[in-house]
Order: C-alpha cells, then sequence, then structure tokens
C-alpha cells in the first residue's frame, strides 16, 4: 500500500470528513435530545401512523431507548450523512483521477495500482469509522447524559455502530469496484445513491409486504438490525459477516478489475 | 552503447491502424530521441506501453534491461514523465504537489536542482496551481518531470503551451540534463524543435515505424524547392533528366519549380548551361523531409 496516497487520500478529504463528523455527530445529539418528549408522545404518535409503518415499530418499540436508537440509527438523514463519504470517496478515487486527469502522475511513479487501490481502501474505511465513530459517540453521550442509555449500555452503541460501519464500508466498497471500472465519478456517485436506496426501500418493503421477504437477502440493509445490540440481545452473526464478506469480495473484484484494465491516461 | 528503450514487436491496436503494430525500436542511452508522427499515429500509445498504463497484445518493451510490464515499478523509478495533456490537482500548491510526488516516490528531490529548474522556468513553486496559467501548468509538468534527476525522460510534446522564450529554457534545461548523462525519448509536433533538439528520430505512421534515422541523415533527405525562370525555351524533359533526384512540380510558360533531393554540384553544373533569367533556392526544413517520408512510405 502506498502510504502518501493514503495520507493524500485523507488529508485533501479532511474538511469534508470533518463537516460530515460534526453533522452526524449534530444529527445524533439532537435526536437524543428529542427523545423524552417524544417518549412521552410515543403513544399519539404511533396511533397518528398509519398501519403500514406501524409494522415497523412492532420489533423496534420507539418508546424504548434501544428502539428509539435503532429508529434513529436508519433515519434517512443519518443514512445519507454516513453514506456521503464511502460514495464520494470511491468515486473521486479511480474513475474521479481519470476524469481529472490526475492519475497518470502517480501511475507514473514506482507505485503500483495495488498500491494505490488499497491506500484508497482504507482511506474509504478509515473515513467512515471516524464519520460513523462521531455519530455513535453523540448518540452514548447524549443518551447517557439524559439517563435514557439503551438496554445494551454503551457496548451496544458500540456494536450497533460498528454493525452500521460495516454496512457502510460494504457500499463503499461496491462503489470502488465501480470506479475501477469507470471513468466518470459521476456514474459512481449515481450508482451508490441509486443502489443504497434501492437496498434501503426492499428491506422497508420486506418488514410491510410478505411476498418481499423472498428476496429481502438481497439488500444489504436487511443485515443491519440495531436493535438486537441495543437492546442487549445476541447480535446475529449475519449482521457482521454478510456486509464483511461483501467488502472483501467487492474490494477484490474491484482491484483486479483496476489491475487488468487498460488505463488510457 | 547500452540502450535506455528496446521494443520488439510491440503491438497494441485498438483497431486496424490505430495503436503501434509491431513496433521494434531501440533508443540509445545518452540520446535525444524524437518521436515523431501526425496526430493518432501510435505515439501516446507507445509511451503508455512503456509506463504499464496499457498491456502489450504482443511483443515486449524493456526501460534499462527491464520488462515494462513485469518489472513495472523497477522502471518506473528510472523515468521522469510528462504527459501530452497536462491536468494538475487544482487544490494544490506547486510545491505541495512536488512533496507529493517525492513522497509516492520515497526518494527526496535534490532541492538545488529543483530551484535550479524552477528558477530558469520563472515558476512560484508558492503559487496554488488552481491559479496557474496553462504555460505555467506545463512549466510545473516539466518542473515534476526533471527534479527526481530521473535517468530517463518520457516527454509527450513538452513545450506545448510555452511561450518560445520559456521553449529556449526547456531546450537548455534539456541539454544540461542530457550533459548529465540522462536519456530523453520525447514525441513532438514541432521538428524544428525535434531538428535541434535531437540526434535520432523515429518516424510513425498509422502506428507503423517508418524509419528511425540520425538527424543527420534525414537532414541529407531534406526536400529543398527550386525555382527557376528561362530566359529562353528550354525542352524541360531533358532538361530535369539532367538532374539527379529532382521531380518537376509545376510549369508555367518559362518559369519551373522543382523539388529537390540531392546532387548539388550536378545542379549547379547543369544551371550554368542553362538559359536562366532568374533563381532562388528556397531553404530546406525538416518539415519538408518528414512530410516527403509520408508521401512515400508505402
Amino acid at each position: 500500500m502506498s502510504l502518501a496516497v493514503f495520507r493524500r487520500s485523507l488529508f485533501e478529504a479532511r474538511w469534508i470528513l470533518g463537516g460530515l463528523g460534526l453533522a452526524l455527530a449534530g444529527f445524533s445529539a439532537l435526536l437524543t435530545a428529542i427523545f423524552p418528549s417524544f417518549r412521552a408522545q410515543a403513544a399519539l404518535v404511533e396511533r397518528l401512523l398509519p398501519s403500514f409503518v406501524r409494522m415497523l415499530l412492532t420489533a423496534a418499540p420507539i418508546d424504548r431507548p434501544e428502539g428509539f436508537l435503532s429508529w434513529a440509527f436508519q433515519h434517512p438523514v443519518w443514512l445519507a450523512l454516513a453514506l456521503a463519504w464511502p460514495i464520494a470517496a470511491a468515486g473521486s478515487a479511480i474513475a474521479g483521477e481519470i476524469e481529472r486527469g490526475t492519475l497518470a502522475w502517480v501511475l507514473a511513479t514506482p507505485v503500483s495500482r495495488t498500491g494505490y487501490f488499497s491506500a484508497r481502501a482504507l482511506a474509504i474505511v478509515l473515513g467512515e469509522a471516524l464519520v460513523v465513530g462521531a455519530g455513535a459517540a453523540a448518540f452514548g453521550i447524549g443518551s447517557w447524559r439524559l439517563g435514557d442509555l439503551p438496554a445494551g449500555g454503551g457496548r451496544g452503541i458500540l456494536l450497533a455502530a460498528v454493525e452500521a460501519w460495516l454496512l457502510f464500508v460494504a457500499i463503499g466498497s461496491i462503489c470502488l469496484a465501480v470506479s475501477a471500472l469507470t471513468r466518470e465519478a459521476g456514474r459512481v456517485y449515481a450508482f451508490g445513491i441509486g443502489f443504497s436506496a434501492a437496498s434501503q426501500i426492499l428491506s422497508l418493503l420486506a418488514q410491510m409486504w410478505a411476498p418481499a421477504r423472498a428476496i429481502v437477502g438481497i439488500s444489504l440493509f436487511a443485515y443491519f438490525r440495531p436493535f438486537d445490540a441495543l437492546a442487549g440481545h445476541a447480535v446475529r452473526a449475519t449482521s457482521f459477516c454478510v456486509p464483511l464478506g461483501v467488502s472483501v469480495v467487492a474490494l477484490l473484484a474491484g482491484w483486479q478489475a483496476f489491475k487488468r484494465r487498460a488505463l488510457a491516461i | 552503447m547500452a540502450a535506455a528503450i528496446v521494443t520488439r514487436h510491440l503491438t497494441k491496436l485498438y483497431a486496424p491502424g490505430k495503436g503501434v503494430e509491431g513496433l521494434d525500436l531501440t533508443v540509445p542511452e545518452g540520446s535525444l530521441f524524437g518521436f515523431l508522427g501526425p496526430n493518432g499515429a501510435g505515439k501516446t500509445t507507445t509511451i503508455r506501453l512503456l509506463l504499464d498504463f496499457l498491456r502489450p497484445q504482443h511483443g515486449s518493451c524493456q526501460i534499462f534491461g527491464r520488462d515494462c510490464q513485469q518489472e513495472a515499478l523497477a522502471t518506473r523509478q528510472q523515468i521522469g514523465f510528462l504527459p501530452g495533456e497536462v491536468r494538475l490537482p487544482e487544490s494544490m500548491r506547486v510545491d505541495e504537489f512536488l512533496r507529493y510526488l517525492e513522497q509516492v516516490r520515497k526518494r527526496p528531490f535534490d532541492p538545488t536542482w529543483e530551484r535550479t529548474i524552477a528558477e530558469a522556468l520563472e515558476l512560484d513553486t508558492r503559487a496554488c496551481i488552481r491559479t496557474l496559467s496553462k504555460g505555467n501548468k506545463q512549466k510545473v509538468g516539466l518542473l515534476q518531470a526533471l527534479a527526481p534527476r530521473p535517468r530517463l525522460l518520457v516527454l509527450d510534446e513538452p513545450t506545448e503551451g510555452l511561450d518560445p522564450l520559456v521553449q529556449q529554457v526547456f531546450y537548455a534545461l534539456l541539454q544540461s540534463y542530457r550533459e548529465g548523462g540522462g536519456t530523453v525519448f520525447m514525441s513532438s509536433h514541432i521538428l524544428s524543435e525535434v531538428e535541434r533538439l535531437c540526434d535520432r528520430v523515429a518516424i510513425l505512421r498509422d502506428g507503423r515505424l517508418v524509419t528511425t534515422e540520425q538527424i543527420e541523415v534525414l537532414r541529407r533527405r531534406k526536400v529543398r524547392h527550386l525555382e527557376l525562370e528561362f530566359a529562353a525555351d528550354v525542352d524541360l524533359a531533358q532538361f530535369v533528366a539532367q538532374l539527379p533526384g529532382a521531380t518537376l512540380m509545376s510549369a508555367h510558360g518559362r518559369s519551373v519549380r522543382l523539388a529537390v533531393t540531392d546532387g548539388g554540384e550536378a545542379i549547379v553544373r547543369a544551371l550554368a548551361s542553362a538559359p536562366i533569367a532568374d533563381f532562388s533556392f528556397a531553404p530546406a526544413s525538416l518539415e519538408e523531409a518528414f512530410l516527403d517520408f509520408y508521401r512515400s512510405a508505402p
């Protein structure tokens, strides 16, 4: 791995990473701050919701801290902020560098394609750890300050954060593999957003509509069950193994594609 | 003399005639080697193969005896490269970009040499790349190629965008680099530049090598244009037949235009015996030899 490329990837993105970390931490803190008043009105809120949405709450009751935090981990804004880094970093890596015409500077030096690819992949993995870590820390501190820690305690929040991190790394890895095959960052961004949205919609749909459960296994979000960890239950191995496996396979595929690719740069 | 670059039957075709085909080339170490050809002839494809950006379909290429694909890292350690289209990371300053490349190469640049080049090119290394003009960005490209003092410089259209004064400075830098033992492999469209700098040239057409010549040999192949005004009517066919290497280009009344490749002494003798009212012998250029090569090559 090229340490110089890795350092540069994180250094260039320092403001984006810092901004995303702060935004996610701020949003997480805001959600934990509204929980006490939300809990007081939870029964009313639940009655107001349409029946098909209410089905989503049966597995994770929102009047309990673990249920509320589980919902917060899957809030669309939270997901959007957490997914911004892996998709953006993957897009700006290979496809973005080809598009900007800057890849030749590095690959004309004694840096192998493997070294470049692994440096970019590690930047996605560590950068995402910072972003998700900031959000999870805000959940933990906020819950603790308000005396509303979930049943699983700080460990539960940490495990849920690791699940989230693995999920986002898997999506980032798939995007990096796509980046290794294309010349335009925009295509990677479009793919990443579309793939994530489709995956999440399928996962939600499967909770509300039985026929969708037959194919929910293809959705990465179906393996993201933060409630188990937050409630102090045993976390299913698939919650870690599936995103981890997808990451490994996607990174291997992307690495091989990039290694063999003819680069007209 | 050892070879800096050797290609054997090097082939990478995108479509028939697009790319390079069966390229056999030897660039001697210490030479300043010009790589000529029109757009789409395969010059940049060859450079990309040397840098392992592309993989050959057939054949091989070596730099200082090492295979460009099998030992890509070792060969690229020896190369300073300037791409044909210089597109730099806009968010960096020039010195940050140089330090980044230094870290990537894991070998520090000689600060005195780096400063010498920057000063010669009148380049402000503290400037943000985003604010630089096209010419100044080209200077950054030249600086980063020369700064590591590579054994081999691979330059794709190096003076593109440089003003004539800076071009002169660049030529001086190249000569100085070469006197230090370096080898230069440069593609160019500017034939006067190649004529001035290079000692050997290779000419490429439709992906195939047309010829590899010493610049002196190519010079001797230059086509000159001889324009004559006869004082009286002459038998043109007979007159042209006396001139070795001459071709009749045009004739209007007693005015004729001839293309002449050699036979200076015979020409003077023929002119002395003919009723000449006026004549002009236009200075030859490498461009005409080059174009002649293109016209006459199979």
